[in-house]
């Protein structure tokens, strides 16, 4: 098990190493227009991969060292989970916002009290282009929406859809130059980091 | 009559437009909510692009729509008000004309971000507007800067009365005049004709003291002035329509000079 989630990791990162940077010494080094296209490709990837994660750790049909782990994967999605924040408005009072880092959102996404979850996404948009930042950082949106179907189980012992809604997420992403392995190096190279999420309920027709 | 006709044209948006040419990855499923997403403009970014004729919607056949069609879709068709309007309609001729220059540009400061927020003042909620414009850097990097603010929790008496001042040989007896003022509250008439009241500092200082908590943001909308001889907004539109998203809430026509 731990072989393949080492796999698992393994892929998930290579994409990021690839796109190492050979002029790292200049302090104004900019990605190019084929980077930020690689990085459009990669942002839709990330995004998934935190929707992968988020319907592992919901499920209750996984033991919870997997869902554990789920959430340390989702958390290593983002530039920083514990400083980003996920702010929440709901379509019943969209004046009331709720806002959490994403750590514990993303706890609070793993205890929902449902027996098995079903997530659909769709929709995802992406900006055209990374700005870039005063910090030399590159920053971009995504947004993604999702339908969500939470099951228990009736008396019957056959699972049900007791909870469903929609939302969009719009998802700020981070293209960040950190010390990363190149081989058996190490290199700057630019890795593309998840930051604040804006979460919006959206009504169903 | 007019309106009648605005509301055809904006109508037909709807009939004439089934896809857009996203150069993204977009899953367009057969559902109302993937109609809807695939329609609403979901970010500013998207916005500017639409705008600029960047991402270009499709008929059905495949053929590109023309910008005037683009543009029309960015309207808040919900709003007859603005829709029957002759402004909104002058507005859209003009971007259409001047298609090469009627762009919105991300790196100028023709245009800003009014942010609506709630905080907490001793147990009341009160609201503060923020405006916020992109400043750039040397490294060509942006960011969003606070550029002033606003509120009734702000406002203080500045007015300068004509009788109250330091006199010119005030020195020679330290400043004692000084003492008066302050006690009758007065300090304002003190101030150099050059010094102009700071808001946003008297915001910092009180969430520095933390008498003013932060609770939520509540709006944000975008004011723009790139267009020659127009101002227009652009507010986020979150329900239940093919004609939602960032679409433009408000146009004003500059007086000409």
């Amino acid at each position: 098990m731990k072989t393949i989630l080492l796999t698992v990791c393994l892929f998930l990162c290579y994409p990021l190493l690839s796109i190492a940077q050979s002029n790292q010494g200049s302090e104004k080094v900019s990605l190019s227009a084929e980077e930020l296209e690689a990085f459009k490709t990669q942002a839709i990837k990330t995004v998934g991969d935190l929707g992968t994660y988020i319907t592992v750790m919901v499920d209750k049909a996984n033991p919870i060292e997997r869902r554990n782990y789920n959430v340390r994967l989702a958390v290593e999605l983002f530039a920083n989970a514990d400083s980003n924040i996920v702010e929440v408005s709901s379509l019943k009072d969209p004046s009331k916002k709720n806002y959490k880092s994403v750590r514990k959102y993303l706890i609070a996404v793993r205890d929902l009290p449902y027996q098995s979850v079903e997530i659909k996404w769709f929709g995802i948009y992406l900006s055209s282009d990374f700005v870039l930042g005063k910090d030399g950082k590159y920053y971009g949106v995504a947004s993604i929406c999702q339908i969500f179907e939470g099951k228990t189980k009736g008396t019957d012992g056959k699972l049900s859809v007791i909870s469903k809604d929609t939302t969009c997420k719009s998802i700020q992403l981070i293209v960040e130059k950190l010390e990363c392995m190149d081989g058996l190096k190490m290199n700057k190279c630019w890795i593309l980091k998840l930051g604040d999420i804006k979460v919006d309920e959206q009504r169903t027709k | 009559m007019n309106n009648v006709l605005n509301k055809i044209l904006f109508f037909s948006i709807y009939i004439c437009c089934w896809k857009s040419t996203f150069s993204q990855q977009l899953s367009l499923g057969n559902g109302w909510l993937e109609q809807k997403f695939y329609f609403q403009v979901r970010q500013l970014s998207q916005f500017m692009e639409r705008f600029n004729y960047q991402e270009k919607l499709m008929t059905p056949s495949g053929e590109i729509v023309s910008r005037w069609i683009n543009l029309a879709g960015l309207i808040n068709h919900e709003d007859s008000i603005l829709t029957s309007n002759p402004n909104t309609k002058a507005f859209l001729k003009q971007c259409y004309r001047d298609s090469s220059t009627a762009k919105l540009n991300f790196n100028d400061s023709l245009w800003y971000a009014s942010v609506k927020a709630t905080f907490d003042y001793k147990g009341k909620p009160i609201e503060i507007e923020f405006l916020l414009m992109p400043e750039h850097y040397l490294n060509g990097g942006t960011s969003w800067s606070i550029v002033s603010v606003d509120s009734k929790i702000l406002d203080i008496d500045t007015n300068r009365k004509a009788s109250v001042f330091i006199n010119p040989m005030g020195h020679e007896v330290g400043f004692l005049d000084m003492i008066k003022v302050i006690n009758r509250n007065q300090l304002s008439s003190l101030y150099h004709s050059y010094y102009e009241y700071n808001k946003l500092s008297v915001l910092d200082y009180l969430i520095q003291r933390q008498e003013l908590k932060f609770v939520q943001i509540n709006s944000t909308e975008y004011t723009f002035n790139q267009i020659p001889g127009w101002q227009f907004t652009v507010k986020d539109f979150n329900r239940n329509s093919l004609n939602s998203g960032w679409l433009i809430s408000k146009i004003i026509k500059k007086a000409s000079k």
